[in-house]
C-alpha cells in the first residue's frame, strides 16, 4: 500500500496512461514533452502584462527548474499576476513563457499538467470534502478509478480522510487549505503553484503544511508565493524577489544571505533613542528588556555607536536589504 | 475529454441543479400550477354537448354580414371620443389621432357608411369615453371555467359589443351599395395604418374582433368530434396542458440557471474550476445539459400524470397515447431551453439580477401581448392555446409553431455557445461583460 | 451610537449597494405608462397599472436588503463590527420602503396629472401590494441566503395572483383592479409581521 502510495503521490509515468485524454493530445505536444531532455522547467523570457495602462509585470524573465521555488515580494508586487499567467489563466501582452516545453498559450495543456492552489479560494459548501474532489477530478479529465485512488490517497496525505464525509461549509480555515493542496495535486501534474498558501494558518498548519509543500517538490517544480519570508526561508533554494511587477533579484537562498552578509548590526540601546534609530536605519528586529531594546538593523556602513556589532544575517534581513538596496520605500518598517 | 468523463460531469451538474433551493421553488410551482389550473378542473366525456342548452358558447368565423356592422360600430365608438386601443408594438395602448389624421379617419367612415361629415360629427356631441372596453390589459392563465373555453376571457380587446350599452347612441346609417366587402377591408387596413397598426382593424385583428356568432348545437357538436376523432381526444387535452404550463416556463427557468451559474461565484470556487483541464465549451454544455433535462422533469412527469388522467376518462376509445409527450417536447421544451441559455448567457456576462430582469421583460411582453389562444407568432416565446378545442386554428399555423419553436432551439444553442465564449475569454483573465477574472481583489494592478 | 455615523452607514449603503435596484424599479415605474393605459381611466381601471405592475417595484426594492452581506467572508466581517449588522439591514429595509413609497407615490401623482380617478386609496392599496411582494422577496432572500430565490418567490407569488385570483382571499394583490380593493390593510399587517420575524430568524440564527 505504502508503495503505491509513493507512486502515486509521485508525479510519473501513470500521469500519461491514467489520464484520459491524454491519448487525444497533439502530435508535436506529445513529441516535445518526449524529447525533451531539459524539459522539467519553466521558461519565463521578457513578459510583460498590462491591467489597462497601468503595468503589473515589466520585462520578467526566470528559468525555474524542479523543486521548491519562492517568489517573495510584498503584497500586491505582481506575485499574483505572475502566478496566475503561469496557470494559464491570465494573458500576458509579450515575451514567452514555456512550461515543460509547452507553450503557455497551448492553455488546456498546461491546465492539464498544472495544479493550481490560489489564495482566495474555497468549494461548494453544500458538498462532501471526497465530492469535492470528486467533482474537479472529472474537470481534469480524470478516470474514476483513477479518481477515487488519488482522492484517498492524498486525503490520508493531507490528514484529512477522517474528515471526508464532512461537508466543505464544516471544514476550518487550515482544513480548507490542505483540501486545497489535495486538489491542486490531485491529477497528479509536473507543476505545483501554490500562492501565498500559509497566509491565514496557526504555526502549527503552517509547518506542516511547508513540509507537505516540500515533499512534493521532490519530483515536481513548486511554484511558492508568498510575502512571509519564513515560509521562503524554511522551504526553497532558488527564489525571486518581486517588487512593482519587477524582478529585483534572482538566486539562492544563501546568495541572497551572502549579498546581506556585513550589512546586519544589532545594537543594544536606550528606549529613548529608538525613534532617531528608526529614522535613520532600516529596523529588521526589536526585543524589548526594561529600559533597554535591542535593536537588528540594516545599514551599508557599520553604525557608528557604541555596543554595534555585526550579525549573522537571516533571510527576513536580506529581504530587507535587497529592497532597501533598490531602492524600495521601506516607510512602512518591516514588512512580512 | 472524453465521452464518459462528460457523462459523469453531467450527473454531477444534475445533482448540483436537483439539490438547489431554485429548482425546488421551480418544481413546485410547476405541480401547483398544474394541479390548481389542470388536474383539479379536468373534466372527462361529460364535455360532450347536450342538446337542448340555451348557449353553446361562441364562434369565431368571418362573416362580413356580421363583421361589417360589428366593426363600423366599433370604429364610430373609437372615433367620437378619438381614443383607440392598438397594441402596436405587443403591448396595450391607446392611440389619440392629430387633427390631420382624424380627418382622414372621418372620410373612412363616410366612405363606408355612407354619412355626410356634418351627419357624423352630429352625434360626436356627447359622446361616450370610450374606455369602457380597456380593462382588458391583463393576462389570464387559466380560462374562465378552467377548462372550457369560451373565446370571451381573451385579454386582447373583445369584441364590440360592449358599445351598444354604453357608448353614444349609433346613428342611422346604410352601408352604400357600391361597396364590396373586398373594399370595406381595404378600408379598415386604412383605418389600421392611420392608428399605427396592431387596432383591433388590422387584418389579424378584425375577424378575431367583430365576427363571433353563438354556437349551434351542431357546431359545438362538431367541435367535439374534431376533438374525439382528429385530436385522438389526448391531443386537445395536451395543447391545453401545454398553454398552462408554457406560461412558467417562460420566466421560471431563468432562475434555476442564473442560480447554477452564480455557484462558482458564490462559493469562490471559479479558480479552481478555471485551472482545470476540462474545455470551457464542455463546462458549459455540461451545465445547459444538466439544467434543461432537469428541469424538463416535472414536466415530463405532469405530463405523464395528465394523459393517464385523461385515458381513464375516455376507456376504450382510441386516443393518442404519445400526445403529451410529443406536445410537451415540441412546445414546451424550446421554452426551457431558451430561458435557460438566457440566464446562462446574462449571468455570465453581466449579473443575475440582470438576467432575470431581462428575461422577465421578455416574458412580460410576450404573455400581456398575445391571444389566449390561436395567434402563433413566428417569434412569440410563450405559444398559448387556452382550449380543448380549436383544433383547426392550431393546424392553421402549424407552420408558425415548427418555425418558432424551431427557431427558439437553434437561438439557445447558440445563445450557450456565446455562453461558453465568454466563459473562456473570462477564463483567460480578459475584461468581458460587467464581471471580469479581474474582479478579485489580488488581479487588481496594484497586484 | 451617533446619528452622523448612521447617516455615513445610509450613505454607504445607498451610493454603493442601493442604487442598481432604485434604478431598475424607476425601470419598472417608467415602463409603466408604455405598458398599460394611464390617463383619464375609472378607479378601477386605474388600479391595474398600480396593482399589476407597480408591485414589482416593490419585489424590485426589497428583496436585495440582505444582498450585500450574502457572501459568507462579507458577513462574517461585517458582524464582526460594532454596529449590529442587523440593524444595518433593518435601516436598508426602511429606507428601500422609503424608495417604494415614492416610486409609488410618484406613480399615483402622474396618473392624477393624467385625469385619472385615484386618490390616497390607489396610493395606500397600491403600496401594500408592491410592499407584501416585496416583502415576500425578502422573505426569500433572507431564509435561504439567496437573493435569487428571493425574487424567484415574488414572481412565483405575482404569476399565482393572475391564476389563482380571488381565491387567494385577503393575500389578492389586485383587488383594487378587480373590484373592493380589500384587505389591503391585511396584506400591510402581515408583510410587517413577516419581515419582523425574518429578522428574529436571522437574529436566533446568526447569534
Amino acid at each position: 500500500m505504502i508503495a503505491l502510495e509513493d507512486q502515486l503521490f509521485k508525479t510519473g509515468s501513470h500521469n500519461d496512461k491514467g489520464m484520459p485524454g491524454a491519448e487525444n493530445q497533439r502530435p508535436e505536444v506529445a513529441a516535445q514533452k518526449e524529447t525533451s531532455g531539459n524539459r522539467q522547467k519553466i521558461e519565463i523570457k521578457k513578459v510583460n502584462k498590462y491591467y489597462g495602462k497601468k503595468q503589473a509585470l515589466t520585462d520578467i524573465s526566470l528559468t525555474i527548474h524542479q523543486g521548491m521555488f519562492g517568489l517573495l515580494g510584498r503584497n500586491g508586487a505582481g506575485k499574483t499576476t505572475l502566478m496566475k499567467t503561469l496557470a494559464a489563466l491570465h494573458k500576458k501582452q509579450s515575451g514567452t513563457i514555456t512550461v515543460c516545453g509547452i507553450p503557455i498559450e497551448q492553455a488546456k495543456e498546461i491546465r492539464a499538467i498544472t495544479g493550481y492552489l490560489p489564495q482566495d479560494f474555497s468549494m461548494y459548501p453544500s458538498m462532501t470534502v471526497s465530492e469535492s474532489l470528486d467533482y474537479l477530478g472529472v474537470l481534469s479529465g480524470m478516470d474514476g478509478r483513477l479518481r477515487r485512488e488519488r482522492a484517498e490517497m492524498l486525503l490520508k496525505r493531507v490528514n484529512l480522510a477522517e474528515h471526508r464525509g464532512k461537508k466543505v461549509r464544516a471544514l476550518s480555515g487550515g482544513m480548507k487549505r490542505r483540501l486545497g493542496i489535495a486538489q491542486a495535486l490531485l491529477h497528479d501534474p509536473k507543476v505545483l503553484i501554490v500562492d501565498e498558501p500559509t497566509a491565514g494558518l496557526d504555526p502549527e498548519e503552517r509547518i506542516r503544511f511547508r513540509n507537505l509543500l516540500c515533499e512534493v517538490a521532490e519530483e515536481r517544480i513548486v511554484i511558492l508565493s508568498t510575502h512571509i519570508v519564513g515560509d521562503i526561508e524554511a522551504t526553497c533554494e532558488d527564489i525571486a524577489i518581486m517588487n512593482d511587477g519587477h524582478i529585483l533579484w534572482k538566486g539562492t537562498v544563501s546568495g541572497l544571505l551572502g549579498d546581506a552578509e556585513g550589512k546586519v548590526f544589532t545594537i543594544n540601546i536606550n528606549k529613548k533613542f529608538l525613534a532617531q534609530i528608526k529614522k535613520d536605519y532600516i529596523v529588521t528586529g526589536m526585543l524589548v528588556q526594561n529600559e533597554f531594546t535591542t535593536v537588528r538593523l540594516i545599514s551599508e556602513e557599520k553604525p557608528e555607536m557604541i555596543g554595534a556589532q555585526e550579525a549573522e544575517p537571516n533571510v527576513e534581513d536580506a529581504y530587507m536589504y535587497c529592497l532597501y538596496r533598490n531602492g524600495c520605500d521601506l516607510g512602512g518598517g518591516v514588512e512580512g | 475529454m472524453t465521452g464518459k468523463n462528460f457523462l459523469v460531469l453531467y450527473r454531477k451538474e444534475c445533482r448540483k441543479v436537483l439539490c438547489s433551493l431554485t429548482f425546488l421553488l421551480y418544481a413546485a410551482a410547476i405541480f401547483a400550477m398544474y394541479y390548481s389550473q389542470f388536474h383539479s378542473e379536468l373534466k372527462g366525456a361529460e364535455i360532450k354537448p347536450e342538446p337542448g342548452l340555451s348557449s353553446y358558447g361562441i364562434m369565431v368565423r368571418e362573416v362580413p354580414e356580421i363583421l361589417m356592422p360589428c366593426a363600423v360600430e366599433g370604429l364610430l365608438g373609437e372615433y367620437w371620443p378619438n381614443r383607440y386601443i392598438a397594441y402596436p408594438i405587443g403591448f396595450y395602448k391607446e392611440v389619440r389621432l392629430t387633427q390631420k389624421k382624424r380627418q382622414k379617419m372621418a372620410d373612412i367612415i363616410c366612405e363606408i357608411t355612407g354619412l355626410t361629415r356634418e351627419e357624423l360629427d352630429r352625434f360626436q356631441v356627447g359622446g361616450g369615453d370610450g374606455s369602457n372596453d380597456s380593462d382588458k390589459a391583463s393576462f389570464e392563465v387559466g380560462g374562465e371555467n378552467g377548462i372550457r373555453q369560451t373565446g370571451d376571457n381573451s385579454f386582447v380587446v373583445d369584441g364590440g359589443g360592449n358599445f351598444e350599452a354604453e357608448g353614444p347612441k349609433m346613428p342611422e346609417y346604410q352601408f352604400p351599395e357600391n361597396l364590396t366587402y373586398e373594399r370595406f377591408r381595404e378600408l379598415m387596413r386604412a383605418a389600421d395604418d392611420l392608428i399605427g397598426g396592431g387596432s383591433r382593424y388590422s387584418d389579424e385583428n378584425i375577424v378575431h374582433n367583430f365576427s363571433r356568432t353563438p354556437k349551434t348545437y351542431e357546431e359545438a357538436m362538431e367541435e367535439y368530434e374534431q376533438l374525439i376523432k382528429e385530436d385522438k381526444i389526448t391531443g386537445g387535452y395536451a395543447r391545453l396542458y401545454c398553454d398552462y404550463v408554457g406560461v412558467l416556463l417562460g420566466i421560471l427557468p431563468v432562475f434555476v440557471a442564473v442560480s447554477l451559474m452564480q455557484l462558482d461565484r458564490k462559493a469562490r470556487m471559479e479558480q479552481l474550476i478555471y485551472s482545470r483541464r476540462a474545455s470551457s465549451a464542455v463546462i458549459v454544455s455540461a451545465r445547459y445539459a444538466a439544467l434543461v433535462s432537469t428541469m424538463f422533469l416535472p414536466v415530463i412527469v405532469t405530463a405523464g400524470i395528465a394523459q393517464v388522467k385523461v385515458m381513464g376518462f375516455y376507456p376504450g376509445m382510441s386516443m393518442d397515447n404519445l400526445a403529451f409527450a410529443r406536445y410537451s417536447l415540441l412546445l414546451l421544451l424550446p421554452s426551457v431551453m431558451v430561458t435557460a441559455a438566457v440566464g446562462m448567457v446574462i449571468t455570465e456576462f453581466a449579473s443575475g439580477l440582470a438576467a432575470i430582469l431581462v428575461q422577465a421583460a421578455w416574458w412580460f411582453a410576450g404573455v400581456f401581448s398575445g391571444e389566449l389562444s390561436g395567434g402563433i407568432g413566428k417569434f412569440t416565446l410563450t405559444i398559448r392555446h387556452n382550449s380543448l378545442y380549436k383544433r383547426e386554428l392550431f393546424m392553421e399555423q402549424y407552420g408558425n409553431f415548427l418555425f418558432n419553436r424551431a427557431f427558439f432551439a437553434v437561438v439557445a444553442i447558440a445563445l450557450v455557445v456565446l455562453t461558453a465564449m465568454i466563459y473562456e475569454g473570462k477564463r483567460r483573465g480578459r475584461k468581458i461583460g460587467f464581471y471580469t477574472l479581474g474582479k478579485n481583489r489580488k488581479d487588481q494592478p496594484a497586484a | 451610537m451617533g446619528f452622523i455615523l448612521w447617516v455615513k452607514i445610509v450613505k454607504t449603503n445607498l451610493r454603493h449597494n442601493f442604487l442598481p435596484h432604485l434604478l431598475a424599479a424607476l425601470g419598472v415605474a417608467l415602463l409603466a405608462p408604455v405598458v398599460f393605459e394611464t390617463s383619464s381611466l375609472d378607479g378601477k381601471l386605474a388600479a391595474q397599472p398600480l396593482e399589476m405592475f407597480l408591485s414589482l417595484a416593490g419585489a424590485l426594492l426589497l428583496t436585495p436588503v440582505f444582498l450585500p452581506e450574502q457572501d459568507e467572508n462579507i458577513r462574517d466581517l461585517i458582524r464582526s463590527k460594532r454596529t449590529d449588522h442587523l440593524a444595518v439591514c433593518a435601516l436598508r429595509a426602511v429606507y428601500s420602503t422609503g424608495a417604494l413609497l415614492a416610486v409609488v407615490g410618484g406613480f399615483t401623482l402622474f396618473m392624477r396629472a393624467c385625469e385619472s380617478a385615484v386618490g390616497w386609496q390607489h396610493f395606500t392599496g397600491a403600496f401594500a401590494s408592491a410592499f407584501f411582494l416585496g416583502v415576500l422577496g425578502f422573505a426569500g432572500a433572507g431564509i435561504s441566503g439567496n437573493v435569487t430565490v428571493g425574487y424567484m418567490a415574488a414572481m412565483i407569488y405575482y404569476i399565482a395572483n393572475f391564476s389563482l385570483k380571488e381565491k387567494l382571499g385577503n393575500f389578492y394583490l389586485f383587488s383594487m383592479s378587480a373590484g373592493d380593493g380589500g384587505g389591503k390593510l391585511f396584506l400591510f399587517a402581515v408583510s410587517l409581521l413577516l419581515m419582523a420575524a425574518v429578522f428574529e430568524w436571522k437574529k436566533v440564527r446568526e447569534g
